[in-house]
């Protein structure tokens, strides 16, 4: 299988600060959306700052496209859009200036594209940023990213400043994106709606530790939580525990195999879970 | 680089409006009044002042992910440097430009009552003001990219002063060089000459320092 990300290993400490992320490790195949969840301060930002280099690691590696990007690797990074949650631009700049900016930086850059874009997302060109909205403000970010024809997306938390109505059109947008052939979205948000929509792959960091990097269908149809009463619990098999969690009248168990579950377990109730219990399960839960 | 050049560009414009009028104010009152004092502290004052607003597009883009967002870009770290350096000559040479636009004019208009030892004096005070703006970048980019964007106000003040310093500083040891006596025109030029080039070096120095400082910088 091709990827258009691969971490191996990835970790990076920081002298000011406890935070390390841990051996951070997962692979986006190409033609796909791995969606990148975890609480704030999990240690998305700082995977992702790794990726594209604003970071440096300690050590593992990053291949994009099958190759490790250093400083010079402008070519690579040509190839993909970035897109930060919050002000991505200088306030002063209007969305002609950037335009501008673009044009100069960027070999593919689409102005006809740009201004599709914005006109789709109702954005003045001659406003100055600053004077946009926060919604506004990564819908500029968006276009920039799509409008010089990159492969890969890397999205930090792009969704999380927009409304609901907002969102799913820009989830349209991503959609619409990856349908073309080669092209791939990493999506990090703590947003797990966006995540179910559109992901094919769903990595989970917590703590800067992966703690699962999973089909997304897979998570859906064949994960699921066993809802069990104290005895019931002390009869399961731990190897079919992913995590647990206690509440104060059942313990929740996460399971990888809903099928086997049933079979095993036929007098415990089992439910279908979402990527949410998922993360909550894994993120607050115990593992056995 | 087009694109850093520009974006530069963009960051400055606004602050070179407001300063454009008041060097064009101070170099109008100074043509209709023709005040000696006031020649001086136009050819000194003006291309720094055109100099240090090259250093303000990178306090207005710190308040924003720009920073960190030009590192994706396709561009190399070191062009995001250079693209500063290349501002900041851009605006030293223009206000240098600038200077010596204005100070031909009062010069014609007035007749030449400014310039004990001629041309030689004149040039000292078109070339004094590009030299203190070349130091200032010298002197204001390594410690930017070291300090941080919170610090662009010590920054620039340190940097003027320590641009004054070195300026006052070579004047004196040329001065004691040179000893008391009238200082032949061939050795005047020479000890200029040296001092822009000095001055050329630092910046250039300075340039190759502020590479590697950014290349280790993490946002």
């Amino acid at each position: 299988m091709d990827y258009a990300l691969k971490l191996q290993d990835l970790t990076k400490t920081y002298d000011s600060s406890d935070f390390i992320l841990d051996r951070v490790s997962f692979a986006l195949p190409i033609g796909s959306v791995m969606g990148f969840v975890g609480e704030n301060g999990a240690g998305k930002t700082t995977t992702i700052g790794c990726i594209m280099n604003t970071l440096f690691r300690d050590s593992g590696s990053v291949q994009i496209f099958e190759k490790e990007m250093n400083d010079s690797d402008v070519e690579l990074r040509e190839s993909i859009g970035i897109v930060y949650d919050g002000d991505n631009f200088p306030g002063y700049l209007t969305a002609e200036q950037l335009c501008r900016i673009m044009q100069g930086t960027y070999k593919n850059w689409d102005t006809a594209l740009f201004k599709k874009h914005l006109k789709k997302f109702q954005l003045n060109m001659e406003q100055k940023i600053s004077k946009y909205s926060k919604g506004m403000t990564m819908k500029l970010a968006i276009a920039t990213a799509l409008a010089h024809h990159p492969k890969l997306l890397i999205l930090d938390e792009a969704t999380s400043g927009l409304d609901p109505v907002m969102r799913d059109e820009m989830l349209d947008i991503f959609l619409d994106f990856v349908s073309e052939p080669n092209h791939s979205i990493l999506l990090s948000s703590h947003i797990t709606s966006d995540l179910e929509k559109i992901a094919d792959y769903i990595t989970f960091i917590h703590d800067g530790r992966i703690i699962l990097t999973e089909a997304k269908d897979n998570l859906i149809y064949n994960y699921a939580i066993l809802r069990c009463k104290e005895k019931q619990f002390a009869l399961l098999d731990t190897e079919d525990i992913v995590a647990y969690r206690k509440r104060e009248y059942q313990i929740d168990v996460l399971v990888s195999d809903k099928k086997v579950a049933e079979k095993k377990y036929a007098s415990i109730t089992i439910d279908h879970t979402t990527i949410d219990e998922i993360m909550l399960l894994l993120v607050k839960g115990e593992r056995v | 680089m087009r694109g850093l050049l520009k974006n530069n560009f963009y960051g400055m414009i606004e602050n070179i409006k407001i300063a454009f009028v008041f060097v064009l104010v101070f170099g109008i009152v100074l043509l209709i009044s023709g005040s000696a004092a006031m020649l001086s502290a136009f050819c000194l004052i003006s291309t720094p002042i055109m100099a240090v607003l090259a250093m303000s597009c990178l306090r207005k883009e710190s308040s924003s992910k720009w920073e960190k967002y030009k590192l994706t870009l396709p561009v190399k770290r070191n062009d995001i440097v250079k693209s500063q350096y290349i501002s900041h000559s851009i605006l030293s040479i223009g206000g240098t430009v600038f200077v010596a636009l204005f100070l031909s004019c009062t010069v014609l208009i007035h007749g030449n009552q400014y310039f004990y030892y001629g041309l030689r004096d004149a040039i000292t005070l078109i070339i004094g003001g590009g030299i203190l703006a070349v130091l200032i970048g010298a002197i204001a980019y390594p410690l930017y990219y070291l300090l941080g964007a919170g610090k662009t106000e010590v920054i620039s003040v340190l940097s003027v002063i320590g641009a004054i310093s070195i300026v006052l500083g070579l004047s004196i040891i040329i001065n004691m060089i040179s000893g008391d006596g009238a200082v032949s025109n061939t050795l005047y030029y020479t000890c200029l000459i040296l001092i822009l080039v000095f001055a050329i070096v630092l910046f250039a120095v300075s340039y190759t320092l502020s590479s590697s400082i950014f290349k280790k910088k993490e946002y």
